[in-house]
């Protein structure tokens, strides 16, 4: 039962990334991420090198 | 290879003077002075406007008097080029070297052949 | 922009292509990065911070490499507007270093020049200084600061301690954060690009002196590598050498990877109790992982010989030599690496399209990549080719096998040329990008800065495994698996769970092209990674144990000649890799594109398949 429970957490949570990363339009999830209070991220350091380019946050604000 | 001239056989020779070449007809081999950058063309058919070709044209160093020289071409109709130009190499479409107008130095029908 | 970042001081380096921007951008920073010698490869945008020996704590930008500030694509505009101080979100930079190849200097002082204008407090750095001494040039410093008007050092960014000058004048230079407001700057005329040159020219004629005849490699490099024929059978030579390095140097870690993960879905079965949360472990976490880290060897290999061309200058003239080879369809030559790449995957083909500045050449580029054919369909192609065709020899010395796997590449290369050429010629007649690059000297490639590049790749590729892919494993596996079997049920699980369901309700479509629904479920978890179909159809079949042998002669049994080749055709064309789709929705911020992708292979690979089976069909197969 609560293998079952974990599992389908598991499952909800990989297709609200999902969700959350690539089906909501870019522009909603910025005004969300507003709301939330979540940095815009303009790239971070090392963790993304690649930068805007080479990040796929898609949050940043530099991104057309 | 037919004796190289200044112009390739294929381009027609309706040129007002002589010595003065469109850069995209030029053959292989021939050095010069860029006389002109951003002439009209009336051959490009698919290309961006000839204002932006122009400026990108001079960005990358094709400038009015800057010296030039044909190096190698590509092996499918001799497109695209390379060109030394100056003290560095570009490589470009003939149909975009079109509107670079080279005065091509004397003697350079001999340069075609030997050590360049 | 937070509080933090404010505070510290913002420097962006600048410079021309082949500058060895990056590779001063890795000396000031320590973070590893990418040092390319192609002209466009430093298109991604990257940041750093450091320490000047004075203390202070320094922000740097790495700006895409320009000939100018005017922008032809949306990278140049972002090195526009970050000079400028036009981007909202960022705070104008306190200093702008432009940085130079001093052995190739005219280009970036009429750059200098332009970024006068802008109003910000320049340092030019003679970057690459030890070449141009070791060729003769002489570059007198203090005339080119005293004509130039701005601070002028020389950095050897290759070189232990050879920013220190950089270092110093940046501590020298450095005035308060926060006194830039935004930049002046009009796009100039052509004119004015003119009169420009003008300038640099007396200031090139004033301080540098160059030796009569400068770098003779280059030039009798090219002679060879720039050949008609000669330069087009290197061409040839080298992509065979880094195909076959691809294919054999990455098998045995592309063993050794699979095995482990086998190991460690083995030893998880073991551990854990029977139930869900095992088989969300072993057949979607354990597994999905595991088949998207076996590529990770060959993408790595690829992508050392592609940083290694490029360091050493070889890219330009690969691209000078394809252009017009695939040109001829509508391509630019530049996307010649991301089509390169997509023969390792698909996702690193693509996210390498970003050297393409004409959004539509781009476009173009990114829609066709997954023709190629990607090594995830490997193990599909050999598994059906080892059931159903025969092993034998033609002319007595090529093997039919072989053959087979031959035609299905040059298939996916053929399409793709035919796909472009009618995206190109019917879908988008605009105006192409003209074709105008820059062929840099030949130099020899850093070694550290080329692993540093792989290790780039690889963290990429990791984390969209590590996310996407994964995410995309965990829903697939769930649609797999639930609803499970019933009880008493004697068919394998997977027929009753959705994708089950789904397999029975799209067979009747696909019967047409002669698959059956034990195909059907399989194309379902395939659309994770197209070589897990190969397990699913082991499911399917409950053949376990991944034998692929077994597997070969349960199939063999089953299907006909027909429903094998149709099969091989639809994967040719198949849009089954949703890290693909996913992928070119992030590159091209819309689902418009990975929708007008799914749809138009899907067509191909159904009207592909067709006429294969049926065509196999009516000869008897």
């Amino acid at each position: 039962m609560i293998q079952a429970l974990v599992t389908y957490l598991i499952v909800a949570l990989a297709a609200a990334w999902i969700f959350w990363s690539m089906i909501l339009p870019v522009r909603l999830r910025a005004a969300l991420r507003r709301r939330l209070g979540l940095r815009m991220v303009v790239c971070g350091m090392l963790d993304r090198a690649g930068g805007c380019g080479g990040c796929d946050c898609q949050d940043c604000p530099l991104r057309r | 290879m037919p004796p190289a001239g200044l112009v390739r056989s294929d381009a027609p020779g309706d040129e007002p003077c002589a010595d003065i070449v469109q850069l995209g007809r030029g053959a292989r081999g021939i050095r010069g002075t860029v006389v002109q950058v951003g002439a009209e063309t009336g051959t490009v058919p698919d290309c961006i406007a000839a204002a932006e070709l122009e400026r990108l044209l001079l960005e990358i160093g094709f400038v009015e008097g800057a010296a030039i020289e044909i190096l190698h071409e590509g092996f499918i109709r001799g497109d695209p080029i390379a060109v030394r130009l100056d003290d560095m190499r570009v490589a470009l479409r003939r149909r975009e070297a079109d509107a670079i107008l080279v005065r091509v130095a004397g003697g350079s029908t001999h340069a075609a052949g030997s050590e360049s | 922009m937070s509080e933090a970042l404010a505070q510290q001081l913002c420097i962006a380096l600048i410079g021309n292509p082949n500058c060895g921007k990056t590779a001063l951008f890795n000396a000031l920073t320590g973070s590893r990065q990418k040092v390319a010698n192609y002209p466009g490869v430093t298109v991604e945008r990257k940041e750093g911070i450091f320490e000047t020996p004075g203390g202070r704590r320094i922000h740097v930008l790495d700006l895409p490499g320009t000939y100018s500030l005017r922008a032809r694509s949306p990278d140049e505009a972002i090195t526009r507007d970050t000079v400028l101080g036009q981007l909202a979100t960022e705070a104008a930079p306190d200093l702008v270093v432009c940085v130079a190849d001093a052995t190739n200097l005219r280009l970036t002082l009429r750059l200098v020049l332009e970024l006068k204008k802008v109003g910000r407090p320049i340092v030019l750095a003679l970057n690459m200084f030890d070449i141009a001494e070791r060729r003769g040039i002489g570059i007198d410093m203090d005339a080119l600061s005293r004509d130039l008007g701005i601070p002028v050092v020389s950095t050897v960014a290759v070189r232990r301690n050879g920013i220190a000058a950089l270092l110093r004048q940046i501590d020298r230079l450095a005035p308060e954060s926060g006194s830039n407001g935004p930049g002046g700057w009009r796009e100039p005329s052509a004119e004015q690009v003119r009169s420009a040159h003008g300038d640099a020219q007396r200031i090139l004629d004033a301080c540098v002196t160059v030796p009569g005849h400068p770098d003779i490699w280059t030039r009798r490099l090219d002679r060879v590598v720039l050949h008609p024929v000669a330069g087009i059978l290197i061409l040839l030579a080298v992509l065979f050498l880094v195909f076959q390095a691809v294919f054999v140097w990455a098998a045995p870690a592309m063993e050794l990877i699979a095995t482990a993960f086998d190991a460690l879905a083995v030893a998880a079965q073991a551990w854990l109790p029977q139930g869900m949360l095992r088989s969300l472990l072993t057949d979607g976490f354990i597994s999905g992982v595991g088949s998207v880290l076996v590529f990770l060897p060959q993408i790595m290999i690829l992508f050392f010989f592609i940083n290694l061309m490029e360091d050493f200058g070889y890219m330009a003239r690969a691209a000078f030599l394809m252009d017009r080879v695939i040109g001829g369809v509508g391509l630019h030559g530049r996307a010649f690496i991301p089509l390169l790449s997509s023969f390792a995957c698909a996702v690193p083909g693509i996210m390498a399209t970003r050297v393409i500045n004409n959004r539509r050449d781009r476009l173009a580029t990114i829609m066709v990549a997954p023709l190629m054919t990607c090594s995830a369909r490997i193990p599909v192609y050999t598994l059906l080719i080892a059931a159903f065709v025969p092993h034998r020899s033609i002319a007595g010395f090529v093997n039919l096998q072989g053959l087979v796997m031959f035609g299905l590449y040059a298939a996916g290369i053929v399409s793709a040329f035919a796909v472009t050429f009618v995206f190109r010629k019917r879908v988008w007649r605009g105006a192409s990008e003209p074709f105008i690059m820059e062929l840099p000297a030949y130099k020899l490639p850093d070694p550290r800065n080329v692993l540093m590049g792989v290790l780039l790749r690889a963290r990429i590729f990791l984390r969209r495994a590590g996310t996407v892919i994964l995410a995309m494993m965990i829903l697939i596996w769930f649609l797999s698996t639930v609803p499970g079997a019933p009880p008493g049920a004697t068919d394998p699980a997977i027929n009753y769970s959705f994708a089950g369901m789904i397999g029975h309700a799209v067979q009747p479509v696909l019967a047409p092209i002669g698959f059956n629904w034990q195909i059907a479920i399989a194309l379902i978890p395939g659309m994770a990674a197209r070589e897990v179909a190969v397990a699913a159809l082991g499911t399917v079949y409950a053949v376990g144990g991944g034998e692929a042998g077994a597997l070969g002669n349960t199939l063999a049994a089953h299907w006909s000649l027909a429903t094998a080749l149709a099969l091989l055709a639809w994967y040719v064309f198949a849009p089954q890799c949703a890290a693909t789709l996913g992928v070119v929705r992030r590159e091209t911020n819309s689902w418009r594109w990975p929708a007008i992708m799914f749809v138009y292979m899907m067509v191909l690979a159904y009207t592909a398949a067709f006429i294969v089976y049926n065509v196999t069909t009516a000869l008897g197969g």
